[in-house]
């Protein structure tokens, strides 16, 4: 589903802010992405979304080059950034619509599936309500509710789990293994670390721009014999 | 003292380094210089309309009439561009939050906030007014008339910035606390703008009436009455920079009464009116029902384009009235008798009817550079349309169009208003609308490229994003230079005016077309490219 070949990007063509990443994440799988704070997680993220280009290497997903076909490429997933910085003079629902028209989707499947996402995180009495009333929490319960309005078949979120509450914590676990089931796949990246031990089937973990670890939970735990954070500040510490 | 001093210190420097971000200059030497380049070129029209001003009134024995002239005027543009910067800044600011917490009274606020809005206001004042002050400086030789010229040239901007500090606080403290704190705003500003027109407009009548000016003329500075009427501080200052002790205290007190009423409004208002913003902020509208409707792309761009103006006052306030300086300037010269059925009627301005037709169905086009800062007003929120299954292409062209729709929105406007007054004759009205339509779609165009070539996505407060921006300024630049060579061609040929009409639309239509090449060619890859 989406597959990164030798990809790295520098801003200042000194300074690799990724370096010579390669992975590749099947349809189904959820994969945790973790990394210290500069890692290069929000920068991987961002070129496989295609709001950077790689200064070389290459990201498909489901089989279309992001820089080459970007359209079909964004046909296949959506996003949810690290912070909800949306243009907040609509309503929720106006966005919502917004959403639906940008990627056809009929009348008849927005209704429901707004229903459904709006009503599991508790912002469907909102949607009326302009967005620049909404808190922190409800913004980023309404981009997910916006880009799950798709069906994507790629779902990939960065920090998803910032600003909500615990509740909304576990909805949206609940969607992202739901979403899986259903034949999506999901990458996102955290910072906690339970969450991934917890969801994940398996965990990519990059430091300093070079990915350093991509397996499964079982197969990191038993190359270690401990737990994921201990792994986790093992690996990510510096020399 | 020294919260204000620190509090000063760091909005100054954040003014500067947002100011040089905005001009998207790396080499900072670079930047200066251009930034005085740009000032340069600021001065010389000002200089030589100063200057001339100066030379009439020196021959009829009142030079020092320049500067009751200059200073009307600057303080009415001080003004005007004070209140959508007030706004931006006391309202919609980043760092109020912040500020809202710290220990500190609601002047240190305003104070240090005030700072940046004086600097800017400064170097308008500097440019409009500084060269007649220089000439009564310079003319007179006098020690203490260097002085007082220095003193006044340093406090020129602050009675338009304080009326207006003054003003906004006041409304924002009772329409914050209501439906629509952002309608409000605009529609608050709007009425603010009339108000002061209004009055100017009164007093030119009054102005103009016999028996006023006969009254006024009796006495020994009639003239300067006459000039100074709609607005005594410009006699005041007039007079102090003649060496009056009086009028030198009068100038001076009203600086220090305005200053003092600020305190008072802003210990009473300031904080008040803050959080009734932030309280509306959070406070849900519940207007409407929930809709399902499918559109196209096109239509919930262009209308999320328009929208991103319509939200935020400052966005609003800058588009709008830079599309409705034209209509104003019409609407003050018609109402005044200055413009009437009977000048355009006159056979000697018969043939250049189809030119005065033109010129004024493109003026919001000329004077509205919305595509300069497209990209810019989206701020942070860029990313949205990035994620999205478009294509650079469209993602561009929605934005060019829903410049076009605002722009020929005010051309339609103007041009309905004007046909009213201007004899004008069908086919003759035709091509003034190709014109005006080839001119439009031409400068929406170009001006994207600009705001590609110099995004600026970080700003601090909306009129970073929109005003204090180079961008703007190398749009209007850009204007000069296209309208400076059409004019060396047309002076040339020599042709007559509907050839000169014709000439325009066809050179225009040529630029349209290499523009658009250029733009959906070259600079989709470096739209593709702006970073967040």
């Amino acid at each position: 589903m989406l597959i990164l070949s030798n990809v790295s990007k520098s801003y200042d063509n000194e300074k690799k802010a990724v370096d010579n990443l390669s992975l590749e994440i099947k349809q189904g799988e959820i994969i945790g992405f973790i990394g210290p704070n500069g890692a290069g997680k929000t920068t991987t993220i961002k070129m496989i979304t295609g709001i950077l280009a790689p200064t070389s290497g290459e990201i498909r997903i489901n089989g279309l080059n992001i820089n080459q076909n970007p359209i079909e490429a964004k046909r296949n997933f959506t996003f949810v950034p690290d912070h909800p910085t949306i243009f907040d003079g609509i309503k929720g629902i106006d966005y919502l619509n917004f959403i639906g028209d940008m990627y056809d989707i009929s009348v008849a499947e927005r209704q429901e599936r707004i229903e459904k996402f709006t009503k599991i995180f508790h912002i469907y009495d909102a949607l009326k309500d302009s967005i620049s009333s909404y808190s922190h929490g409800m913004r980023q319960k309404l981009l997910v509710s916006g880009a799950l309005l798709p069906n994507p078949k790629l779902f990939i979120l960065d920090e998803p789990m910032v600003g909500l509450d615990p509740q909304a914590n576990k909805m949206l676990k609940d969607i992202m293994k739901e979403h899986c089931k259903n034949g999506g796949t999901v990458f996102f990246s955290s910072h906690m670390l339970e969450v991934v031990e917890n969801l994940c089937d398996r965990v990519a973990i990059i430091h300093k721009g070079k990915l350093i670890a991509c397996d499964t939970l079982e197969n990191i735990k038993k190359k270690n014999d401990t737990s994921l954070e201990d792994i986790f500040l093992e690996m990510t510490k510096d020399e | 003292m020294n919260k204000i001093i620190s509090l000063t210190k760091i909005q100054l420097k954040e003014f500067i380094s947002k100011y040089q971000s905005g001009m998207n200059v790396k080499n900072k030497e670079l930047g200066k210089l251009l930034l005085v380049g740009l000032l340069f070129a600021l001065l010389m029209p000002m200089y030589q309309i100063s200057s001339l001003l100066y030379r009439s009134f020196y021959e009829i024995g009142y030079p020092e009439l320049t500067i009751t002239y200059m200073y009307i005027s600057t303080a009415l543009i001080a003004f005007v561009s004070s209140i959508p910067l007030v706004i931006s800044v006391f309202f919609y600011a980043k760092d109020l939050k912040l500020l809202a917490t710290l220990p500190i009274s609601e002047n240190v606020i305003i104070y240090s906030k005030l700072s940046s809005i004086y600097l800017y206001t400064l170097g308008l004042s500097t440019v409009m007014l500084g060269p007649s002050l220089f000439f009564q400086m310079y003319y007179s030789r006098q020690p203490i008339i260097i002085l007082i010229g220095i003193v006044a040239a340093l406090i020129t901007p602050v009675i338009p910035i304080l009326i207006a500090m003054v003003l906004v606080m006041l409304m924002m403290r009772f329409f914050s606390n209501s439906g629509n704190r952002n309608l409000l705003s605009i529609i608050g500003n709007f009425l603010l703008i009339g108000v002061i027109v209004g009055i100017q407009l009164v007093l030119v009548r009054l102005q103009i009436r016999p028996e006023v000016i006969q009254e006024m003329m009796a006495k020994e500075d009639g003239l300067l009455r006459i000039i100074g009427y709609r607005f005594p501080p410009s006699i005041w200052l007039t007079k102090m920079m003649q060496a009056s002790f009086f009028d030198t205290l009068l100038f001076l007190g009203l600086n220090i009464v305005l200053l003092l009423t600020l305190t008072v409004v802003a210990k009473a208002f300031y904080r008040r009116a803050l959080q009734a913003f932030n309280v509306e902020g959070s406070r849900g509208s519940r207007k409407g029902s929930l809709y399902y409707k499918q559109h196209s792309i096109g239509y919930q761009l262009v209308k999320r384009h328009i929208q991103i103006i319509l939200h935020n006052p400052t966005f609003f306030l800058n588009t709008f009235l830079s599309l409705l300086v034209p209509i104003l300037i019409f609407g003050i010269n018609f109402f005044t008798g200055q413009m009437s059925m009977e000048l355009f009627r006159q056979p000697a301005l018969q043939p250049y009817i189809i030119l005065i037709y033109s010129g004024i169905l493109i003026s919001p086009a000329v004077m509205g550079n919305i595509s300069a800062t497209v990209i810019s007003r989206e701020g942070k929120a860029f990313w949205e349309t990035l994620v999205l299954p478009i294509t650079p292409q469209q993602n561009i062209k929605y934005r060019v169009l829903s410049t076009i729709i605002i722009n020929l929105a005010g051309s339609v406007l103007l041009g309905a208003l004007a046909a009213f007054i201007i004899p004008i004759t069908m086919l003759e009205a035709a091509l003034a609308i190709v014109l005006c339509v080839v001119v439009t779609l031409l400068l929406a165009n170009a001006d994207i490229i600009i705001n590609i070539e110099r995004p600026f996505l970080n700003w601090s407060n909306p009129t970073a994003a929109v005003k204090n921006n180079l961008n703007v300024m190398i749009s209007l630049g850009l204007r000069v230079i296209y309208g400076g060579i059409l004019f060396l061609v047309i002076r040339i040929i020599a042709p007559e005016p509907h050839t000169i009409a014709f000439i325009i639309t066809i050179a225009s239509v040529i630029m349209y077309y290499i523009v658009k090449a250029l733009l959906y060619r070259k600079y989709t890859k470096r739209f593709t490219d702006i970073h967040i």
